[in-house]
C-alpha cells in the first residue's frame, strides 16, 4: 500500500506538487495523466526519495521513504535513461539488476524467455552496449529491468513513448498482465490516454500539481478524459 | 555567418548549468592559461639566449632546428591525447540551412583553436622575434618561422585524419623510441636531419613554398576527405563502439559488492574518460625514477620529493579515479539510489577498487627494489598509508565534489577541472600535508625509518579502523544524497 500524506513540493514560491491524500492499495493498477509539467515526474521522485518533499511524507508499505531505505526491496522504477547504465550490454543490466535483487543468472534468463516477442530479436545476446541502442529498445531494456526480482510495486513513466505501434501493444498485454495475473501495484503514467484506460483500473489527472480528477475505470472513462483535457488551459 | 557561430559559442559558455557555481573554477584556469602563455613566453625568450650564454659557440638557429623534430613529435602526441574533436556540436549545425563549405572551414579552423597549438605558437613567435631584433633581421628568419608554423598547422589536420586511435598513438611512440634509438648508438641522427632541412629554410628562404605547397597539399586532402564524408553516418558519425568483454565472475566472491565491483571495471574499460584516468596511472609508476635519487642507496635527499613520489607511484590510480568519486556513476545515479543497496556496499566497492589498484601497483613497483631495499620499503609504507588513509580521505572528498562526470567523452586538456571546488581542493592539500608533515618531524628528532614507520602504522591503524570510518563516510553521503542527485541531473 502507497499512502501519501499531506505531500507538497516546493521550489521557491511555486508549488509543483501538492496532494493533501492519496492512498494507492496493494494490486491496484494506478494511471496517472497530466499535461507536461503537472507533477507526474514529480511525485514519482517523491516515491523513489530522489527529491525530499517540501511538507509530508510517503508511506511505501507502511515505511516512511523519507527515513527508512527498506521500502527498496519492494520497489523498482523505470523512469527515463538515466536509469540505464550506457556502457552495459542488456544481459549484463538484467544480470546486474537481478544481483541487486537477489536473483541468479538462471533465474534472471528464465525470467526473461517471456519477452522474446517484445525484444524481438534485438536486446539479448546483441553484442551493442545500451547507450548504442535505438531509443525504443532502451525503453524495453529498462522497462522489462524494473520487473526483475519480483517487486510488489512497479514505477513506470512515459513507458509507451518511443515505442513502435506492436511494441506497445505487446507491452500492453504485458502490463494487463502483471496488473491481472500477478496482483502487483503498478503506477503508470502516460499521456497516451487509450492506453492507460487500458491497463489502469483507477486514473489520477494532476494539473499544475493537484488531483482534479480521480475516476475509477469503466467504459466512459476515456471520454470522460477528453473531456477534461479538452477545458483545461 | 561567422557571428552566428561565433555567438553560439559564447552562449555555450555563459549558459553552461554551472557557469555561476564554477566561475571560480574558470578564474582559476584562466590563471593557468596566463601562466601557461608566460610559460610559452618564457620558453621563446630563453630557447635564443640560453643557447647563446650556455654554448656560445653554437649557432642558435641551427640548435634551434635540430630539436624541432622533437617538439614536434611531442606536440604531435600531446595534440592526440587531449585534444576532442569538435564533432559534436557540429552535428547540430548540420540540420540548419547553411553550406557545407561554410561549416566545414569552421570546423577546420576550430581544429586549430586549441591551447597546445596556442602555446606553441606564442613560443615560436616570441623565438623568431627575439632572434629577428638581436641576430639577425633577415627574411631568412621570417620563412624559417612560417615553415615550422606549417608543419604544426599539418600536424593538426594529420592527427584529426589519424582519428586518435591508440595503434596510432603507440605507432608514433614507437618510431620516437626507435628514432631516440638510432640516434643514441649513432646510426641516424634525426637532429642532424631536423636541423639541415629547417635551417635550409634560413639560408634560402624560398624554400619555404615547399612547406607551404605541403600544408595546401594536407588542408586539400583533410577538406575533401572530409566533405565527402560529410554526413551523420560518415566522417561526423558516433560511433559504436565493438563490445569489449571480459570475464569477472571470479569477483562473485565479493557478494553484493562484487555487483559493483564488476561494473566499475566495466566501466572503466568501455568508457573514454575512466579509460584515460586508468592509463594515465601507469604514469605515475615511472615517477619513481625521477623522485628518488637514485645514486644513494638509502633514503635520502629531499622529504618532499620522496613522499609525492612514493605516495604517487602506487596511488596514482587511487587519486586520479578517486577524486570523481561519486561522478563516474552520475549518468545512472538515479537508478542506484532507488536499487535495494546500502551506501556501504557502493562505497565499499570502490574503496575495494582503489585498494587492489594500490596493490597492483606496489607489485609493479617491485623492479624499485633494483635501486635498494630502502626505496622499496618506502614505496610499501606509503602504499599502506594510501589504503589506510588517502582512501578515505579521497572519498570523503568525493562527497563534496558534485560535478558530473560525461563518461564517454575525452577529457580536454585545462579543463580537467571536474574535481575542483574549495572543499577537494583543502582535502587534497590536507592528503599531502599531513604524510609530509608526520615524515618531516619523525626524520628530523628521530630519523627517516622511524618517520615511515609511523606513517605505516597509521595506514594499519585505519585498515583496522575501516568498518568504523566507513560508516562515517557513509553517513556523509546519505546526508548529501539529494544535493548530489540534482547535480548529476544537470547536464554539463
Amino acid at each position: 500500500m502507497l499512502e501519501i500524506n499531506n505531500l507538497k513540493k516546493q521550489y521557491g514560491n511555486t508549488v509543483v506538487l501538492n496532494i493533501p491524500e492519496l492512498t494507492i492499495p496493494d494490486g491496484q493498477s494506478f494511471g496517472m495523466v497530466g499535461n507536461n509539467g503537472a507533477g507526474k515526474t514529480t511525485f514519482f521522485n517523491l516515491i523513489l526519495d530522489l527529491i525530499r518533499p517540501t511538507e509530508g511524507y510517503i508511506l511505501n508499505g507502511g515505511i516512511k521513504v523519507s527515513e527508512n531505505e527498506n521500502w527498496k526491496f519492494r520497489t523498482s522504477a523505470y523512469l527515463d535513461e538515466s536509469f540505464l547504465i550506457g556502457y552495459l550490454l542488456a544481459d549484463e543490466y538484467f544480470y546486474m539488476l537481478g544481483d541487486l535483487r537477489g536473483w541468479n543468472k538462471k533465474e534472471v534468463d528464465g525470467f526473461l524467455v517471456q519477452f522474446s516477442e517484445l525484444f524481438n530479436g534485438e536486446i539479448l545476446g546483441n553484442k551493442k552496449y545500451i547507450r548504442d541502442l535505438s531509443k525504443g529498445n532502451q525503453k524495453k531494456v529498462g522497462v522489462v529491468g524494473a520487473l526483475i526480482g519480483n517487486p510488489e510495486l512497479i514505477l513506470l513513466d512515459e513507458p509507451f513513448a518511443n515505442l513502435d505501434p506492436t511494441t506497445q501493444m505487446r507491452l500492453k498485454k504485458l502490463l494487463l498482465k502483471i496488473v491481472k495475473d500477478e496482483k502487483k501495484t503498478v503506477l503508470i503514467s502516460s499521456h497516451n490516454l487509450n492506453h492507460i484506460t487500458d491497463v489502469a483500473e483507477r486514473i489520477v489527472v494532476l494539473e499544475k500539481g493537484e488531483v482534479i480528477k480521480d475516476i475509477h475505470t469503466n467504459d466512459e472513462t476515456l471520454k470522460e478524459l477528453e473531456e477534461v483535457f479538452a477545458v483545461i488551459m | 555567418m561567422n557571428k552566428y557561430f561565433i555567438s553560439l559559442e559564447i552562449k555555450e559558455f555563459f549558459r553552461s548549468p554551472r557557469f555561476a557555481k564554477r566561475l571560480f573554477v574558470k578564474i582559476i584556469t584562466f590563471i593557468a592559461y596566463l601562466y601557461f602563455s608566460a610559460l610559452a613566453i618564457m620558453f621563446g625568450i630563453g630557447a635564443y639566449y640560453g643557447v647563446k650564454e650556455e654554448l656560445p659557440d653554437e649557432n642558435v638557429l641551427l640548435f634551434g632546428s635540430r630539436y624541432l623534430m622533437y617538439f614536434f613529435f611531442v606536440f604531435f602526441v600531446l595534440y592526440l591525447f587531449f585534444n576532442p574533436s569538435p564533432s559534436l556540436k557540429v552535428r547540430s549545425l548540420m540540420i540548419l540551412p547553411i553550406k557545407k563549405k561554410k561549416i566545414l572551414n569552421y570546423f577546420l579552423l576550430k581544429l586549430h583553436l586549441n591551447y597546445l597549438s596556442f602555446f606553441s605558437l606564442l613560443a615560436f613567435i616570441t623565438y623568431t622575434i627575439v632572434l629577428f631584433f638581436n641576430e639577425d633581421s633577415s627574411i631568412g628568419v621570417v620563412a624559417w618561422l612560417l615553415s615550422v608554423l606549417a608543419v604544426i598547422f599539418s600536424l593538426v589536420f594529420i592527427a584529426y585524419l589519424a582519428e586518435k586511435s591508440y595503434l596510432f598513438i603507440a605507432i608514433v611512440l614507437f618510431l620516437l623510441g626507435t628514432i631516440i634509438g638510432l640516434k643514441h648508438y649513432g646510426y641516424l641522427d634525426i637532429t642532424a636531419i631536423s636541423g639541415d632541412l629547417f635551417y635550409s629554410v634560413y639560408l634560402a628562404p624560398w624554400k619555404v613554398i615547399f612547406f607551404v605547397i605541403g600544408l595546401c597539399a594536407v588542408f586539400y586532402f583533410t577538406y575533401h576527405s572530409i566533405l565527402s564524408r560529410f554526413y551523420i553516418d560518415g566522417a561526423m558519425r558516433l560511433k559504436t563502439e565493438k563490445v569489449m568483454d571480459v570475464k569477472l565472475n571470479w569477483l562473485d566472491r565479493f557478494g553484493t559488492t562484487a555487483v559493483f565491483l564488476k561494473n566499475d571495471i566495466r566501466m572503466i574499460i568501455r568508457n573514454k574518460r575512466p579509460r584515460n584516468a586508468a592509463l594515465f596511472s601507469f604514469y605515475f609508476l615511472f615517477y619513481g625514477f625521477w623522485v628518488f635519487n637514485l645514486s644513494g642507496d638509502s633514503i635520502t635527499g629531499n622529504v618532499f620529493k620522496e613522499l609525492f613520489g612514493g605516495m604517487l607511484i602506487t596511488g596514482g590510480f587511487l587519486f586520479n579515479f578517486g577524486n570523481f568519486v561519486p561522478g563516474w556513476d552520475s549518468e545512472y545515479y538515479r537508478l542506484f539510489m532507488s536499487q535495494n543497496v546500502k551506501y556501504r556496499q557502493y562505497l565499499e566497492s570502490k574503496w575495494w577498487l582503489m585498494s587492489g589498484s594500490v596493490i597492483f601497483f606496489l607489485i609493479l613497483s617491485l623492479p624499485f627494489l633494483y635501486f635498494g631495499l630502502g626505496k622499496y620499503l618506502l614505496i610499501l609504507a606509503l602504499a599502506i598509508f594510501n589504503i589506510g588513509f588517502n582512501s578515505y580521505l579521497v572519498l570523503v572528498g568525493g562527497v563534496f565534489n558534485d560535478n558530473p562526470v560525461r563518461l564517454n567523452e575525452k577529457v580536454r586538456a585545462f579543463q580537467n577541472s571536474g574535481g575542483f571546488n574549495f572543499k577537494t581542493m583543502i582535502l587534497g592539500i590536507l592528503r599531502l600535508i599531513i604524510p609530509i608533515l608526520i615524515y618531516y618531524f619523525a626524520k628530523k628528532y628521530f630519523s627517516a625509518k622511524i618517520g615511515l614507520m609511523m606513517l605505516f602504522i597509521i595506514g594499519v591503524i585505519g585498515l583496522l579502523l575501516k568498518s568504523i570510518i566507513m560508516e562515517y563516510i557513509e553517513g556523509l553521503y546519505v546526508k548529501r544524497k539529494y544535493s548530489l542527485l540534482e547535480s548529476f541531473a544537470k547536464e554539463e
